[in-house]
């Protein structure tokens, strides 16, 4: 986006609220008037702090620029104001006779009256029962992020953000505390501004505009969306325009990504590779191939090639503001991240439109429009040997990677390759894969207040998602074994999801002492599905890039469809404050359900106990609040097909004589008891505030779920082998922790510091009716009753085999072992190696993450702000089969240096006993060496601020003036040999259902997570 | 105190909750019908529904031929002393040869698995015809078409396994108890009989055009002739088959045995019932799977390397002069033998041959008969019919040997690979059977030292129906599935 349009959209955005809006602050002044400023430790403008004259109903809210007006009447003698905001201390000032007022407000770090938004509503802290997360607006919007999911890692527990691949643009895979589903959805639901939607539907959202994420993780938060609550629920809020404010906000961010060479494979340079290959010669008895005796000094790194800097711009420009009457919000935004492999990134556009109407005292009427449009784009695609990352590691270090003449060299043409491969020049240029997508959050409601606490609301919206996907092969990749043909595939596919909601909500206080809110509700969604596409290959050049032109021609088409309707009611009671009660029920009947069981009920119930509002404890000087929560409910999980329920048939071919005819066939068997997995969730936690500067949090959580789907064998003599069933059962606990302290807060300099851990186990209780292990994989990974999901089954390897090792008979592979090779446990101790899904595989981790955590350190000198996030996992190991393809090596590929280290050359030199002689080919023996920790923390960001003095700002006629540097990944502490120790492979099973990646398994060489610096400006006028 | 305020809030409450409730709260609102698949629920309203779900009856019957590598011939036909299942990769069919194989075996499994899809899919269309809209005669005569082809899977499975458990509706539901226990005998053929006396009874006696192949009544007293044969209920046989050879019967036996697998010839005046194949996509694979390698056949696999072979017994069963031995075996350059019964000169693509294949034919149901009735002047005749059409000479009382070792040896050489075999040589009784395999197992299996006893006789039941059916018990002499 160039200068001059930016200027031309901030004129336009500043135009509308200048024509609609231009009525402010009129009316008679009274008597006396006090204004002034109200400021926070930093000296920045607070706007939205509540003004009140103690003892009147006198009350106003202060400007964007943190300025207000209030009238005081003769007849108060000695008048004091209360200022609140949330997230601040309140505070009361003293008239005084003063006309002039700047006050400043703490922080409030005990978070108290803070508004927490839960389903279909919202909620003070203080009145919590369930346990709910909160991030706010400026805990991401500086981040140079594409998603707020990437700002969400490390900020609060029980959430794991795992980017599986870091292509700019991917959603990453988000579980909340842990996964408690064997083959069902693990995704929690999303929720932004109260729409029921999905992970790229609220990616999609700019996150500048977001004013909170909410994450809802145990059953007495999430039952209000039964049978979709069980993997936990991500609530968005985006911003909104308040009455009497107005502002036009602009943020700048400009920067780079880039890879960290910390982070690449560390492969062999091509001295090392041809003294390898030169020892596998002589291990083999073969003579020593001329490309090593003919080396020409070449030594290229290819992962230098396939990485660049890539720009990182994010603008977003939003003007919000209201009277009595209205109240709106326009943001338009622009992200542009390029990805740091070549030729491929990621663009966002983004608008948000949200107007308030209050058309009577009693009827208001709203629209939020959200629409977005996203490109992704690819340059290779995500296999073991073509994706760049893996063609770069694997690539003989001593082929050249240009031509004389400078074009990209043919890794073919050098007489060492004997499989094709492709030099990853010529890939990015030839492959190009994009995704186009269309994203709209549309809702309207009216609100109307029935009689006084009892409202109405109803809502209508629609949710639009339209997705072009487009793969062009190129003529320069014909001529390679890996891609012998052009080819185009299209695909267009579109959901709309649309969704009415209609709730009554009540809120009364009896006798001051029992606050009663209750909510009662009824919603229907539907969301229908549909995709066409089409392929062609072999193409004439590169010109005409439609189906038209290619051959084979082909086309398909598929649609899809389901339907929710619920009810539901919550009831909250507190009494005195001390003792909250919350019960909540959510009735769901889906079309995805089979007829037997098209409906079904998700109850919770929890009770908080505010132990510091009692007697005993209100004048503690060390406990400033303190609260035990308990809860325990039932949610469910409908990740499951629409039609998965029904019984169907289908088309095959036949004939009599010489006459084909079309039959159909028994094809799904269905399953009309097919129902949602249930979650019986519990949590009990515990909050704490003490000094005026400590904040803990603390909660134990299990949950089991039972009637998890599996592909249950059935007798064949039924005309069927197999059937999904709700048959499964785990559980899933642990613990999770949060504590926020202040530990220095002066006038001038302030530091506060976060911590938040979470621990997580998982143990499988019931599979299928035999109960028989799950396989996957051709059995690498195999979850079994009682251990973990996805454990990796391998052989163990317990050293090198030495020349002594075969004069003593220790056990080996049946053929092809020599002295160097690797030494496996007999595990059966029958003397002989059986393959690794025999009888000597044996169980040798998995890659669910036993801890999470969360590091923020916050310093403040004067205008001077720096953040420090750190973010981490422990506990995980993955089965990395990037190092079992580098160790085949019968294609003369480049390996990792693992191999080079310490590896056996003689009886004499064996070693380090680890790494095995050059040539060893691991082929059919998946061992544990290639089992990797994924343990690792991460500098997630690093954030320098610095914040205008508002007398400075005033100057410019700006309200507020920020600047500062942010450095997102600058550096990961890990073991892990590869790029991002969080990627995993895509699906590849069919006795899993559903489509999402194994856990424990990884094929593909990783990029690097992507270090993003930038610098940026927000300023609001 | 009601203001207008308040009235249009009332009104705006009660007009969008109301209509909103209304649209969505219909119990119609949760019923989709999935578009992207035919839906059962939806299925089964019309002639041309019942009519689609009978060609799949049929080609639930061809894969059950074809499937797991020809699992049905390899129970049926390279059990049986005709064919020898050679060196190779292919153990799995090696065990069925040679009487090694488990209740895991893939031909084991494969033929239960398929023969039960098929029977399913009768039980569907049988129990779905009551719920379509059409003319009755012609709804009868596709329940009878299942229920013959229900009635034949069942003979199959009865023969190759023993009892087993007998489902007679289409499963709906697999949510609860799946169990079920083997059922006797006796119910199984009586069921077998019932349902094919029912078919005989409904079917037509031709039928014309495209649909030509399709089960008739004739082929309904046939296939009950068998059954009542193998039952050893010779006078109900007779009854059976005297409805299928008399005077002025449709069918005759054509001039040359070569051209029942002309693929010119499909379902000619000699075919009773056979399987039917077309290309493209829905050829016969028989061809493909015995043609060596060396004749360059395309898409010939030699059996994955592992061919089925003719055993020796088999040649030697051939008379000379008797011109089915060139019509059924070649050999290649190295001079071995091979199966050339299904060859298709013009089969272009793998598994993709042009001709059928036979399940009753007309010299079936004359050697059937002539069986039957014993030894006769008639049963004479009608075995020479065959003899003559195979260019040899007349037998009668006056020739060496046993009637039956007579009608035996008929049966061997003019049905060999049809999957006749094995089913002859458990009619001839657990003694007979059990000497005759022996005697060939000793010599294609020189030095194996294996032999059988009367276990063998029966295959084991699949595992997979073992691990599923908790009431389902093992075959005497195999691994017991608790």
């Amino acid at each position: 986006m160039s200068f001059s349009n930016l200027i031309i959209l901030v004129i336009f955005l500043l135009g509308i609220p200048g024509l609609c809006f231009s009525e402010r602050n009129t009316g008679l002044l009274p008597d006396k008037v006090i204004s002034g400023f109200v400021l926070d430790p930093n000296g920045a403008p607070i706007p939205n702090v509540t003004i009140t004259l103690k003892g009147t109903s006198e009350t106003t809210i202060s400007g964007n620029d943190g300025s207000f007006k209030i009238s005081i009447g003769e007849n108060i003698a000695s008048p004091v104001l209360v200022f609140s905001s949330i997230g601040y201390l309140p505070r009361e000032v003293e008239v005084a006779g003063r006309l002039s007022l700047t006050v400043r407000l703490d922080v409030d770090n005990r978070n108290l009256g803070e508004v927490v938004v839960i389903g279909y509503g919202t909620q003070k802290r203080k009145d919590l029962t369930g346990s709910i997360a909160t991030v706010s607006s400026s805990q991401i919007a500086e981040r140079p992020v594409s998603g707020y999911q990437d700002a969400l890692a490390g900020l609060i527990p029980g959430i794991d953000i795992a980017p599986r691949s870091a292509n700019p643009g991917n959603v990453p895979e988000i579980t909340i505390r842990g996964i408690g589903t064997i083959s069902g959805g693990r995704d929690p639901l999303y929720v932004v501004d109260g729409f029921p939607t999905d992970a790229a539907n609220a990616m999609a959202i700019d996150p500048t505009d977001i004013a909170s994420v909410d994450v809802l993780k145990d059953a007495s938060s999430t039952s209000i969306y039964g049978s979709r609550g069980a993997n936990g629920v991500i609530i968005i809020t985006t911003k909104s325009g308040r009455e009497g404010t107005s502002s036009v906000n602009l943020s700048v961010k400009e920067g780079f990504s880039r890879a960290n060479k910390h982070d690449f494979y560390k492969v062999m340079n091509g001295a090392q590779y041809t003294e390898w290959y030169k020892e596998k010669a002589q291990f083999a008895g073969t003579p020593i191939p001329s490309w090593i005796t003919n080396w020409d000094g070449t030594s290229t790194n290819w992962q230098d090639v396939i990485y660049r800097n890539a720009p990182f711009q994010n603008i977003t420009i939003s003007t919000s503001g209201g009277t009595k009457k209205l109240s709106y919000l326009f943001s338009g935004g622009y992200l542009d991240q390029g990805d740091i492999l070549l030729k491929s990134g990621y663009q966002k556009y983004t608008a948000l439109a949200k107007l308030d109407y209050h058309a009577s005292d009693r009827i208001s009427l709203g629209l939020n429009l959200a629409p977005s449009y996203t490109i992704q784009k690819l340059s290779a695609p995500e296999d073991d040997f073509s994706s760049l990352t893996g063609d770069a590691v694997l690539l003989p270090p001593i082929i050249p990677v240009y031509n004389k003449d400078g074009t990209p060299s043919d890794p073919n043409s050098f007489g060492i390759l004997a499989n094709q491969m492709v030099n990853p020049l010529t890939i990015a240029e030839n492959y190009q894969k994009s995704f186009r997508n269309f994203y709209l959050l549309s809702n309207a409601y009216a609100i109307v207040k029935i009689i006084k606490g009892l409202e109405f609301k109803s809502s209508i919206g629609a949710n639009i998602t339209d997705s072009r996907y487009r793969l062009f092969q190129k003529e320069g990749m014909r001529g390679q074994a890996l891609y012998p043909v052009t080819a185009l595939e299209l695909n267009s596919a579109r959901t709309v999801n649309w969704l009415n909601e209609n709730t009554l909500t009540y809120n009364t206080t009896i006798n001051e002492d029992h606050k009663i809110q209750g909510l009662l509700g009824f919603s229907s969604q539907r969301t229908d599905f549909d995709i066409v596409g089409a392929n062609a290959n072999t193409f004439t050049g590169n010109l005409a890039q439609t189906i038209g032109f290619g051959t084979n021609q082909s086309a398909f088409s598929g649609n899809s469809a389901n339907s929710l309707v619920s009810y539901f009611a919550r009831v909250n009671y507190s009494y005195k404050d001390r003792y909250l009660l919350t019960a909540t029920v959510r009735r769901d009947g889906s079309s995805r359900f089979g007829s037997n069981h098209l409906y079904g009920t998700f109850p919770s119930v929890a009770a908080g106990w505010n132990i510091s509002n009692e007697k005993f404890m209100a004048n503690s000087k060390i406990i400033d609040h303190m609260k035990i929560r308990a809860s325990y409910g039932s949610t469910g999980s409908n990740f499951i097909g629409d039609f998965t329920s029904r019984a169907s048939m289908t088309a095959v071919n036949g004939s009599f004589g010489n006459t084909s005819v079309v039959g159909f066939t028994n094809a799904d068997p269905g399953n009309p008891d097919l129902t949602w997995e249930k979650a019986k969730q519990t949590d009990i936690g515990l909050d704490i505030g003490a000094f005026q500067r400590i904040n803990l949090t603390f909660d134990y959580f299990s949950s089991i779920s039972n009637g998890l789907l599996l592909a249950v064998n059935v007798p064949p003599s039924t005309g069927y082998g197999s059937n999904l069933q709700n048959i499964g059962s785990m559980r899933k606990w642990g613990y999770e922790a949060s504590v926020n302290a202040s530990l220095v807060r002066s006038k001038d300099f302030s530091w506060d510091f976060g911590f938040n851990a979470t621990h997580l186990k998982q143990k499988v209780l019931k599979l299928g009716p035999t109960g028989a292990p799950l396989y996957q994989f051709f059995a690498v990974l195999v979850t079994k009753i009682g251990g973990p999901l996805e454990q990796e089954h391998a052989l163990q390897q317990i050293g090198i085999l030495s020349a002594k090792d075969f004069a003593d008979g220790v056990a080996h592979k049946p053929v092809g072992d020599m002295p160097g090779d690797f030494k496996f446990l007999d595990a059966n101790k029958d003397g002989i190696i059986d393959a690794f899904n025999g009888a000597d595989g044996v169980l040798v981790g998995d890659n669910n993450p036993r801890w999470l955590f969360g590091v923020t350190t916050n310093l403040r000198y004067k205008n001077f702000n720096l953040g420090i996030l750190l973010q981490g996992q422990q506990g995980a190991k993955i089965l990395d089969f990037v190092y079992q393809i580098m160790s085949l090596h019968n294609n003369n590929t480049n390996m990792d240096t693992w191999f080079w280290y310490g590896r056996y050359i003689s009886e004499t030199d064996p070693g380090n006993g680890v790494v095995p002689r050059a040539g060893y080919n691991d082929i059919g023996a998946v061992s544990s060496w290639e089992v990797q920790k994924t343990d690792y923390l991460r500098i997630r960001n690093i954030n320098l601020t610095y914040t205008f003095p508002i007398s400075v700002a005033k100057k410019i006629s700006l309200n507020e003036l920020k600047a500062f540097i942010s450095i997102e990944n600058l550096y990961t502490f890990k073991g892990y040999r590869g790029g991002n120790p969080q990627a995993v492979r895509n699906g590849f099973d069919t006795q899993i259902f559903g489509d999402h990646r194994t856990l424990s398994l990884n094929s593909v060489a990783t990029a690097p997570i992507p270090q993003v610096f930038t610098f940026g400006v927000n300023l609001s006028f | 105190m009601f203001k207008r305020n308040n009235i249009l809030a009332f009104s705006l409450f009660i007009l969008i909750f109301s209509g909103l409730y209304n649209v969505s709260c219909k119990k119609s609102f949760l019923e989709i019908t999935p578009i992207d698949r035919v839906s059962k629920s939806a299925f089964f309203k019309n002639e041309a529904d019942l009519t689609a779900a009978i060609y799949g009856v049929y080609i639930a019957q061809k894969n059950l031929y074809t499937s797991w590598e020809l699992a049905l011939y390899n129970l049926e036909e390279t059990r049986s002393d005709n064919t020898n299942q050679d060196f190779g990769r292919q153990t799995e069919h090696r065990a069925v040869d040679n009487f090694t194989a488990e209740a895991g075996n893939t031909s084991i499994t494969g033929m239960w698995g398929s023969a039960y899809y098929c029977i399913n899919m009768c039980n569907t269309v049988i129990d779905h015809a009551a719920d379509v809209n059409m003319d009755d005669t012609k709804k009868n005569q596709i329940v009878s078409e299942a229920l013959f082809i229900r009635a034949q899977t069942y003979f199959q499975l009865v023969q190759d396994y023993g009892a087993i458990p007998l489902r007679l509706h289409e499963t709906t539901s697999l949510s609860g108890n799946n169990n079920l226990a083997r059922t006797s005998l006796d119910s199984i053929y009586g069921q077998i009989e019932q349902d094919l006396q029912t078919a005989a009874n409904t079917l037509p006696k031709s039928y014309s055009g495209s649909d030509v192949g399709r089960v008739t009544s004739y082929a309904a007293y046939a296939m009950l002739g068998k059954v009542y044969l193998q039952e050893g209920k010779k006078d109900l046989a007779v009854k059976a088959l005297r409805n299928v050879v008399f005077s002025g019967t449709p069918y005759s036996l054509l001039p040359e045995y070569a051209d029942l697998w002309n693929p010119n010839l499909k379902n000619s005046a000699e075919s009773i019932y056979e399987i039917q194949f077309l290309p493209p996509l829905n050829g016969s694979p028989f061809w493909n799977y015995f043609a060596p390698l060396s004749l360059g056949v395309p898409g010939g696999n030699d059996g994955g390397t592992s061919p089925n072979t003719p055993t020796k017994d088999l040649i030697d069963a051939y008379e000379p002069g008797d011109s089915r031995l060139a019509a059924s075996i070649g050999y290649d350059a190295t001079g071995r033998p091979y199966i050339l019964k299904f060859a298709d000169p013009g089969v272009a693509v793998g598994n993709d041959a042009h001709n059928n294949f036979p399940v009753i034919r007309y010299a079936d149901a004359l050697l059937m008969l002539a069986e039957a009735l014993g030894e006769t002047p008639e049963s004479y005749d009608l075995i020479n019919q065959v003899r003559r059409r195979a260019h040899l000479g007349d037998i009668s009382a006056g020739t060496p040997g046993s009637f039956i070792d007579k009608v035996m040896h008929e049966r061997q050489v003019e049905f060999a690979f049809e999957c006749q075999r094995w089913h002859d040589i458990l009619r001839m009784g657990q003694t007979k059977a059990i000497d005759l395999m022996n005697a060939n197992l000793a010599r294609e299996f020189p030095g194996d030292n294996i032999s059988i006893d009367a276990h063998d006789l029966l295959a084991p039941l699949p595992i997979t129906e073992g691990q599923t059916n908790d009431l389902c018990v093992q075959n005497p002499g195999y691994v017991p599935f608790k």
